[in-house]
Parts: C-alpha cells; structure tokens; sequence
C-alpha cells in the first residue's frame, strides 16, 4: 500500500467518526426536543381541556343561580301572593284568574319554560299556563313536602315527564301569603325544557374537536347516571348508567368526588382525557373530556417532524463531509497533475537539447530500440526514420563490434559508469566515420540497466589527420575555429598552448589569441573552483575512461557559467601525459532554463497558494495583510505591500505591508498622489502595467525609506480587473538585479487575484451592510421553492423562538397557527410561484406555543428563465398592533353587547311599565267612576233619606274619588312621558307659555294676575313636552300665588356661570328651602292640599321631561316670599 | 218612524248601570241594548241563527264600544263592523277608560267616529253621555244605509 493510500484511508477514518459523532448529537438532540415538546403538551392539553371545564361549570352555576332569580320574583311577591290568595280562596274570582293567568302567561314566554302551573297546597293544579296541560308528574309531587318544608324554591332535578316522556327540570316555588309572609298558601311548578338552553351549552365545544365533549352525570343510588344528550350515542339522557363500581369511567371518578384531570374509558370504551368536577350547590358531576387519540395527535406529528429532522440532518451533514472529502481528493489530484506537467515540461526541456544539439547522441536500450538525433543522422548519412530502425551492430564497423560490445559489457557489469572510446562507424553511404564515442548507462531504482545515452563526436577528419600526419595545420585550424564547442589545449601546467575562436566567444575573451595571452592559469582562469583542475585530472588518470564532467567556468569579466568537459588526455610516444584537450559545451542556458521553469513552476505554485489563502477571505483588510505577509515570506522578498484607489481615484493608500515594518508604515499613514512624478507605485498605477528598478541607486527617482534600509530592488505591478484598478502591490528585494520580466508576470498574476479577492471583499462588505442593516429591522428567512427554510436570520429565530438549527430545512409551516384559512395560503403560494412579490399579515405560531403576527414581504428570486428559485420573507413584528386592534374590537363587541343587553332589559321593563299603565288606566279608574257614579245615584235617589252629615259624607266620597282619579291621570301622563318620542325642533317658548297663561286666566277670570312673558324665548325641544313643562311650572305659579292680591308671574331667560337659564318666578307662598330636596319627588308636596290642593306628581313630570330634553331644573324658593324655577334645555 | 237602538258593548256591570242612567239622566228615549263581550256584539249584529232561520237584529242607531273587552276587543269589533257592507257606515262612538294614545290612534284609523273618554266625576260623565246623545241621535243625520 502507497503512502498516498494510506493517508487517504486515515482522512477517511477521521471523516467517518465525525460523521458518526454528529449523527449521535443529532439524534440526542431530536431527543431531547421531542420530550421537552411532549412534556409542555401534555400540560397544554390538560389545561385547555381544565378551562373548558371551569368555564361550563360556571355557566352551569349561573344557569342555576338565574332559575331562582326567576323563582324568587315570584316567591317575594306580595301583589303575586295576594292574587293567588284571592284566587283560591274563590276560584270563581274572574279577574283574579285572568290577572294571574296573565302572569304566569308572561313567565311561559321565556322560552326555557316550556309551562307553568300553579298548585294549591294539595298539589292540584289550579292553573296553568299554556292552558290544558297534562297533570303534574308523580316525580314533582314528591318535591311538594319538602318545599313546603323549607318554604324555599327548589329546582328538581332531571326527570322524564310521565305524560310524553320528555325530560324537564322542575322549578317549584312556595307562595306565601301576603299578611304574615310565613305561610305557604300554593305552590307555582315552572318546567323547564333543557333542550332548549341547558343541553346545547353543555354540548357545545368551544374548540373544534372531532371528538370532545362535556357530559353531566349524577348519582342515583349506586349508579352513575347520565343526564344529558351524548355525542356518540342517542337517547342517553337519563337512560345510561354505570355502576359505581365502573372506576375506570371518568363519569364514575367524578360521582366519587375525584377531580382534576384523569384518564380513563369513557362509555365507547375509548381511552379519554377528561376534567371532572363537581358543580357547586348541585347534584351534578361535570366531565369534561376529549379521546387522547385525538389529544395525543400533535404529539405523533411532532415524533414524526422530529424523525424527519434528525434525518435531514444526518443526511446533510454526510453530504457535507462527503464534499469535503472529495474536495481534497481532487487537490490532492490537481497536485499530482501538475507534477507530471512539470516533468513533462523538464523532457521537452531535454528532448530539445538533445534533438538539436550539434553533437550526436543516442539513446540505446538494451532491447535494441535506438533513439538518435539529428547531429547524428548528419553524420552517418541516414534519415531519423531510417536510424530508427537500425541496430548499433548494423552500422558499427564489423572490426569494432567487439570492442564496442566489451565497453557495454563493463557499463551493463557495473564495473564503471561511463566509457568513452574511439570507434568507426559505415555511413550509409560506406564510407568509415571516426568518431569519439563517450557512453554513460541508466538504471532503475532496482539497479537495472535501463539504456545507454551515447555521446558521439566525429574525429574521423582528427584520425585522418593523426594517421596520415599530412593534415595541414590549417586544415585542423578550421576544423578548431568552426567547431560550436570551445576547445583548448593545456599544458599540464595550466599554460592555454591553443583555443579556437568558439572558446574564446564563450569565455568573453576578443580572441583565441587573446584567451591565449590572458589565461595565465587554466586552473584559476577557466576554472571557478581554483581545484577543479587538479581534481578532473586525478579523475581521468586514475579512470581513463572518464572524460566528461560538469564544471562551473570562469569568463574573462569574472562572471561564471556552467559547461560541460570533454577532456582527452593527449601523451608523449612513452606515454606520459603532456598536455590535455578540453572541449566545452555551454550548458548555463540549459541549466538557467531549467532552474527558471522549476522556479516559475515554486512561483506559480505560491501564487496558487497566496490566491487560495486570500480568496476564502471576506475581509478586505485581512485579506490584503495576508498578500502582503504571504508574498513577503513565500516569494522571499526583502518587502512587500499593497497600496489601494482611493474612491476620487487620485490617491494610493496604503492598506497593508508585511511585518513590523508594515505595520509602523500603517500607522504613519502612507499616501500617495497618482499624479505624483517620482514614485514606481504612482507610475504602476497610472501606466498600468508592472515596472522593476533592478538597482535603486541607478534611479534618480527613488526615494528611501529609513524603515527599509536595505532595499535595492523594486517591483510594482497594478491590482487591477478588467478595467478597473484597485490599486498597487509593490515588492523590494534587498539584491541588486532581483527582479526579471518573469516576475512580472508571476506578479501580474497574482494582482489579478487580489483584485478579484477585493472586489469579492468589497461586494460582500456592501451586502453584508445591507443584510446587516435589514437584519437589524426585519425578521428574514428564506426558502427554497418548495418552501422549506434555507436561512433564517436572528430576528426570526428570536421571534419564532426555534434555534436556527431547528428551522433550516423545515417546511415553513411548522409555523403554521391554522388560523388562516387554505385559500389564504394557496394564495400566498400561487402568487409568489408567479414570480409576483406578495404582501400580507400572517398569524404564526412559535416553538412554545405563543402566537404572533407578523407583515410579511415576500420576494421571488428568480433565475434565468424567469422562475422563482428562493423566496425571501421579510417580516416586521405586529403582534403588539394586532394584540391592540383585537383588544378594541373586544371591548367595542363588549360594549355592544351590553348596550344591546341594556337595551333589550330597558325594552322589557318599558313594555312591564306600558302593561301596568293600560292595566292601571283601564282597571283602576272603572271602579271609581263606579264609586262616583253610584255615590252620585245614591245622593240623588235618597237624598230624602240621608241627612246633612250622610250627604257630605257622600261628597267627601266622590271628592276624594275624583282626586283619586286626578292622581292616576297624573301618574299615566308621567310615566307616558317616559316612552313617549321625542320629536325636537325649534320651539318659541314665549308663545307657548302666552298659551298657558291665557288659559290659566279664563280659569280664574276674576283673579288680578300679572303675567310677565319675555318675548322670543326659543329652545330646541319637544313642543309637545315643553308645553307640559310650562303647563306645570306657570300652573303652579298661578295655583301658589292664590292667596295673594297683587300676583305676579314672571317667564323669561338668563344667564347663569355662561349658560342660558330659562326661569319662572312668582311671588306666591314659596316653600322652605330645607325640603328643597324632595321638590321633584313623585307625590312629594309642600303644602296641606286644603291650602293648596294638587297631586304631587307635576314637579316630577317637569323633571323627567327637562332631563329627557339633557338639561337640569332647580328651584330657589323662601316661605312666603315666592319661588323661583330655574330649568336648562341641553 | 220606530226610535232606533243603542247598542252598548261594555263588559264593567258598574259602567253598564251607569251608563244607562246618564242616559236616562240625559233625556235620551232610545233603547239600550247590551252586550257584554266582543263576541256577543258580533253575534247581535251579524248574528242571525240559520238553523232557527232567526232573522237579523236591526241594526242600532249608535254603537257605544268600550275597547277592553273579554274574548274579542273593542277594536277588532270595530274592524269588523267596517269590514261589513252592512254595518260600515254605522256611527261608532269609543267609550272607553283608555286615554293612550295608541288606543285612540288606532280607533280612528280603523273609522271610529268619535272616542269618548270616561271620566271618573259622574256629573262629567252624564255631561258627555248628554253630549253623545244630542249630537249622535239628534243632530246628526244618518249616512243612509248601503243598497244590497
């Protein structure tokens, strides 16, 4: 298994286990939620169904308490006990019978009493309304001794009547009689039809429930019964019954006097929850209750929610860990990649150099496959392709084969590692090619021979010239100046006896012969490494084979490169070595190449790295510290930091710098003007592109900066997207000549990063404002296209009282109040599914229950195509609003109803107050006519029988008949006065009162009366009552002014505290102020009727009619010096 | 010419003694008839047994009504008295103790000819019987009677 492999599996390892972590924390989580909800259901459940309970029992409670209201009205009557009276004692009493007829008439209108009845004291129904009723059942006449008892009104209890078998409940109340009041003389039954009121409040459930219900139970005997009409079963009402011994039936619990909240089987044998208790100063038991399927159902919703949750959860969160991973498989594979490019990139590098090099070379496989280049082609006379299918021993010379094989021979054994000979080659066209052939092998890591790379230079011209010996000097001069390789010949010594022109170009010498002279020590002069000499000519004599080696040169201005050396050690006939040749092969440029592209590659790979560090980075300030640091370190740059635009465009701020340098140069707050003349960073920024000043004292321009004393070169390229500049990132090396073109480049590029890392930084800077700023005021969510919750913002969660954890993911309706109605939310959803923004007020529901109100915004997003993907909800909190707007209209439904309450109360005791009147004008005042006529017939008829004293006798019986009569004229027209309509208009009070007084005066057309009427006296008002009201006043100003001879009655108007006072003044017998307040009292007087006679009524007509018209009558009076009436209208 | 009837509808016994002796107090010869409920004023007036083949009473000169009264009341006697070709055009006079105005509103609306309140004082009382006969029976000449 490869290290890679092994990494990876421990990644995963690691993955796993917080997988598995998280999905326990979810699942605990889900847990702990689901308990906590049932937890604060259960009690909900049980305290919704307690407060119906309560409220039933105290409406039962008051249902009870109005009956013996009811009964008590009759039960304290004395004008009801005289009329039963009277009736008893004389059923034939016509009247007596219709008047109390009538009463019990009106006590059957209510609609709960379906008859009333009265009974004597033997239980015999004397009367009954409606008339003809079945008689009383056996069950009520069991109740008639113990109300006689208590000479109470009593309820009796449920029962089913014998006549119908309908079920009642029975009123029965004592009459007792008018002179002692302790004396029961009959009895009044009032039944009453609880179908009417009674069973549908009992019925009724406040809430929707598919299977709630309130029962009322009693006990009888040993049983439990039930006594109203059930839900699930018909004709239950007093029919069902269970045994006391049934406890498992909440009914049963509460007959046994359990209360509070219990489970048990109610009559279908299905589990309940249920609230009993008894009602008070009753024999009933309430049970109130609700199947705990149906209670228990939010419960079973909520487990399932929570399951849901838990597992959108684990599946996320496994998505998410699966991403990650993946993630870093695909970096990880990236890295590799890239490797292979930049070894690709390397063999091209070397597949150029050794295609093209003038030397020939060949890579020989020990399969026998061959790769030549051009160089060697050249010089064998075949074509690449033709080369490409010979084998060596094809075009070795038969004589060398041998040898050749033994040199492979000792490279394959391991006995050297390069060999380098001299061999002929048949070119193609036959003829012999010498060549010096230098070899090197290549192995595998397990050692194998792999192939062999072959140098292979023709000497056949040197051979030729060696073995003929008749080579001119001229000739070998040539070959010497033309080869592209520099070559020179040494003495051992280190004196240069001879270089060719090649030699002398590549080590910046004019000349060979200038080399020549200058090279005063091959070792000190050629060499960088002053040993190196020594050491290559240890080397080859103890390995004469070895003769190439890679060295470090000197040119003749010092500077240095890299070539390679072929070195032949060239001897004396004895052999010993006199001097060596070296051939020089430039290869610093191959080198450089190969060390920039290895740089660029670490460059482009730090840019990759910087790019990557500060593109996860929203913070514009971070971010750019972390250019600044980053690029400093990892480019290895003396400094590094960034300038930004300003807004204007006119100056560069500094934003960041590396190290503590860059901080102190922050705090001095560094700007530059981008117009100024002599600075790089301006110049970057106004040109647009990277500059270098490779030496800083070579620029006039460059100014130093005391915090970076060491620097020496500088770079600056532009941050800069598309057409924008945001600003500069400007680097210093402390070397001379660090920066080449390539840096730019790499530079640039990592600019165009950091503008996209600004401009990501600054968009998210202004979103993150706006939703900052949003956040701050509304409450935010947004949901996917199927409405679940994508985000949440703290707002919303504070309101909703849910973690946000708990809510993304959810289906907006776990919200949901079910107080709007489908349609509202089909609407809602049909609108914003049409791209169309939707604004409305909706009633949610938090985590615990409580409900708000919130003003909802919502917006489609919409993608490409027009169709909404997300939708964002912004909301306000209206709650308080609404709270308010629903508290008023309470108290207006309140107030309507008492006033409707009032009205209706006000509307029965009008019409009781118009029933007594008729009856009073038409019942009482036939008799007296009846006693004025017959006394009249009897003083007419037996006058002669009657004395003096008899006869007045009879006068004094129709006097008082008559003021009888007056009296209940009076009363009538007061209480008229009452219900009357009033019809206001403009009224002239003068001339109405004018009325009056004349006919006062035709009255008493003898008496001297001086009438004093203001003229023009108007008012708003009741002509008709106004007219009464003068009626009365100036009446009794006249009737009180009787006694005196110089009467005078004064009408007119004032002004009194800012308001207009009408008044009426006499100076008649006045009264004494001390009973001042009694004036206006019905039948109250203030003088003996034989001074002045009246019925004490006209005062309070006048009061009732001034506050009818909104106004107040007063008087100001003293005994015998006149009075004065003062009254207001409005 | 036979001297027509009054017809007294009144259920008070006291209001029917003295209703006959203001009359007789007043001078006024015709007979009273009475009747003391709204059925039985129906009954003389549009009465007529057919098993017997009794004939109709004739119609009286003046109707004395009186509006409480047991069974039938005075106003739905009026309403039917108007409703009757035969009787519409009878004068009708409410005699009655009402004095509410809803009572003597409706009289009218339903054609009485005059409404009478009873007074308490006798002597009033003999006053307005007094009044009743000289304009009803002697001043006032009678709507001839409807042709079948």
């Amino acid at each position: 298994m490869s290290h890679y492999d092994k990494k990876e599996k421990r990644t995963l390892t690691v993955y796993v286990s917080i997988f598995f972590l998280l999905v326990t924390g979810f699942a605990a989580a889900g847990y702990v939620s689901y308990r906590n909800f049932e937890g604060q259901f259960h009690s909900q459940a049980e305290y919704q169904i307690s407060a119906i309970a309560e409220i039933k029992v105290n409406g039962l409670v008051n249902w009870r308490k109005e009956r013996l209201s009811d009964a008590n009205f009759l039960y304290q009557n004395p004008a009801f006990s005289a009329l039963v009276e009277r009736y008893l004692e004389n059923p034939d009493n016509v009247e007596a019978r219709a008047r109390l007829l009538a009463w019990l008439g009106n006590y059957q209108v209510y609609d709960q009493y379906d008859w009333v009845q009265l009974l004597d004291m033997q239980g015999q129904t004397r009367l009954s309304s409606p008339d003809g009723i079945p008689p009383l059942s056996p069950i009520i006449a069991e109740h008639i001794p113990e109300v006689l008892q208590t000479e109470q009104p009593t309820l009796v209890d449920f029962y089913r009547r014998d006549s119908d078998g309908q079920i009642r409940i029975c009123l029965l109340i004592p009459i007792m009689d008018v002179q002692t009041g302790n004396q029961t003389i009959g009895l009044v039954a009032i039944s009453i039809d609880p179908q009417v009121y009674l069973y549908p409040y009992i019925q009724n459930w406040p809430i929707n429930s598919t299977s709630a219900e309130t029962l009322l139970v009693r006990r009888d005997g040993q049983d439990v019964l039930f006594l109203n009409e059930l839900r699930f079963i018909q004709d239950a009402a007093l029919t069902l019954r269970y045994p006391l011994t049934d406890t498992d039936t909440p009914a049963v619990k509460a007959a046994l006097g359990q209360t509070g909240v219990v489970e048990g089987l109610d009559y279908r044998g299905e589990p309940v929850l249920a609230d009993i208790r008894a009602v008070p100063d009753s024999p009933w038991f309430l049970v109130a209750k609700m199947d705990i399927a149906e209670a228990h159902a939010p419960l079973m919703a909520r487990l399932w929610q929570t399951f849901g949750i838990i597992g959108m959860a684990i599946f996320v969160a496994g998505a998410g860990l699966a991403l990650v991973w993946r993630q870093q498989r695909i970096f990880f594979y990236h890295t590799q990649v890239e490797a292979a490019e930049a070894l690709r990139e390397s063999e091209d590098k070397f597949k150029y150099i050794f295609d093209y090099s003038v030397v020939g070379k060949s890579i020989t496989h020990f399969s026998g496959e061959m790769h030549v280049n051009k160089a060697l082609c050249d010089m064998l006379g075949y074509s690449l392709q033709e080369m490409q299918e010979k084998k060596w021993q094809e075009i070795t010379h038969p004589d060398d084969i041998e040898l050749t094989q033994n040199a492979i021979g000792t490279l394959i054994s391991g006995e050297k590692e390069s060999a380098r000979f001299v061999k002929r080659f048949v070119r193609k066209n036959g003829s012999i090619v010498w060549v010096d052939l230098s070899s090197v092998i290549r192995r595998d890591q397990q050692n194998q021979p792999l192939y062999l790379i072959s140098v292979v230079i023709d000497i056949t011209e040197r051979k030729q010239a060696e073995n003929a010996l008749c080579e001119s000097e001229e000739k070998y001069r040539r070959l010497f100046d033309n080869a592209p390789l520099g070559i020179f010949q040494s003495t051992l010594e280190g004196e240069v006896i001879s270089t060719n022109s090649a030699f002398a170009l590549m080590f910046g010498y004019d000349s060979p012969e200038d080399a020549m002279q200058s090279i005063k020590n091959v070792s000190t002069d050629v060499f960088a490494d002053p040993n190196r000499r020594a050491e290559i000519i240890r080397l080859t004599t103890e390995n004469p084979d070895l003769r190439t080696f890679e060295n470090v040169y000197r040119r003749k201005d010092g500077s240095t490169f890299i070539g390679s050396l072929n070195t032949m050690p060239i001897g004396d006939p004895d052999g010993h070595l006199v001097r060596i040749e070296g051939i020089v092969e430039d290869i610093s440029e191959r080198k450089r190449m190969q060390e920039m592209l290895v740089k660029r590659a670490q460059q482009l790979a730090i840019v990759a790295d910087v790019s990557a560090a500060i593109s996860a980075n929203l913070d514009q300030a971070q971010l750019l510290q972390s250019v600044a640091d980053l690029s400093k370190e990892r480019f290895d740059f003396y400094h590094a930091h960034v300038y930004l635009l300003n807004e204007a465009g006119d100056t560069l701020i500094l934003a960041a710098g590396a190290g503590e340098v860059g901080r102190q140069m922050m705090l001095q707050g560094r700007q530059i003007s981008i117009h100024r003349e002599h600075s790089l960073v301006a110049r970057t920024a106004r040109e647009r592109k990277g500059v270098i000043v490779n030496d800083i004292r070579q620029e006039p321009d460059f100014l130093p900066n005391s915090l970076l004393p060491d620097t020496r070169a500088e770079m600056a390229v532009p941050i800069i997207v598309g057409e924008t500049l945001f600003g500069v990132l400007d680097v210093q090396a402390n070397q001379v000549n660090r920066f080449i073109e390539e840096d730019v480049r790499i530079m640039t590029t990592l600019a165009a990063q950091i503008a996209v890392a600004v401009q990501n930084a600054r968009l998210f800077a202004d979103v993150n404002f706006q939703k900052y700023a949003l956040d701050q005021h509304s409450i935010v969510a947004i949901t996917d296209v199927t409405g679940k919750i994508v985000y949440v913002n703290d707002k919303f969660c504070q309101i909703s009282k849910y973690f946000r954890a708990e809510l993304i993911g959810q289906d907006h309706r776990i919200l949901n109040s079910e107080y709007h109605p489908k349609v509202f939310m089909r609407d809602l959803w049909v609108t914003i599914a049409n791209g169309k923004v939707w604004e409305g007020e909706i009633h949610d529901r938090a985590k615990d229950g409580t409900l708000y109100w919130v003003d909802t915004t919502i917006v489609p997003l919409l993608n490409e195509q027009g169709q909404p993907h997300k939708y964002v909800a912004i909301s306000a909190d209206i709650t308080e609003r609404k709270r308010a707007e629903a508290e008023i209209l309470k108290l207006n439904a309140e107030l309507e109803q008492r006033v409707s309450e009032r009205t209706a109360q006000l509307e029965i005791t009008n019409k009781e107050l118009e029933a007594f009147s008729y009856s009073v004008s038409h019942d009482l005042r036939a008799p007296l006519r009846g006693i004025d006529g017959w006394s009249q017939a009897l003083l007419e008829d037996y006058r002669d029988k009657l004395d003096k004293q008899g006869q007045q006798y009879i006068d004094r019986v129709r006097s008082e008949t008559q003021h009888m009569g007056h009296l209940i004229d009076d009363l009538l027209q007061l209480s008229r006065l009452t219900r009357a309509e009033m019809v206001k208009e403009q009224v002239d009070l003068s001339v109405l009162a004018q009325t009056v007084a004349e006919r006062l005066k035709q009255d008493e057309p003898l008496r001297p009366v001086d009438f004093n009427i203001q003229a023009g006296l108007t008012a708003e008002g009741d002509a008709h009552l106004l007219k009464i009201v003068l009626a009365n006043l100036l009446g009794n100003a006249f009737k009180f002014t009787g006694k005196r001879a110089d009467a005078r009655i004064e009408f007119g108007e004032t002004e009194l505290e800012g308001q207009h006072v009408f008044f009426i003044r006499d100076n008649g017998a006045g009264f004494d102020m001390a009973y001042s307040q009694q004036l206006f009292g019905v039948f109250q007087r203030m003088h003996k009727i034989t001074d002045f006679p009246g019925t004490g009524v006209g005062l309070a007509t006048v009061q009732r009619i001034i506050h009818r018209h909104g106004g107040r009558v007063w008087a100001e009076a003293e005994l015998e010096r006149g009075a004065t009436f003062y009254f207001t209208l409005g | 010419m036979k001297i027509k009837d009054i017809l007294l509808v009144e259920d008070n016994p006291s209001d029917i003694g003295l209703t006959r002796r203001a009359l007789e107090k007043s001078h006024i010869a015709n007979k009273l008839i009475v009747v003391e409920d709204g059925q039985e004023a129906l009954d003389y007036l549009f009465g007529g047994d057919p098993l017997t083949d009794q004939k109709l009473n004739e119609l009286p000169a003046l109707i004395l009504l009186d509006l409480k009264l047991p069974k039938v009341d005075g106003l739905q006697v009026l309403r039917r008295i108007r409703a009757n070709e035969r009787t519409s055009r009878l004068p009708v006079v409410m005699l009655t103790t009402s004095s509410e105005e809803d009572d003597i509103a409706q009289s009218y609306d339903l054609g009485a000819n005059s409404y009478i309140r009873k007074p308490v004082d006798f002597n009033q009382f003999v006053e307005a019987i007094q009044y009743l006969g000289l304009y009803w029976l002697v001043m006032n000449e009678p709507a001839p009677p409807k042709k079948r």
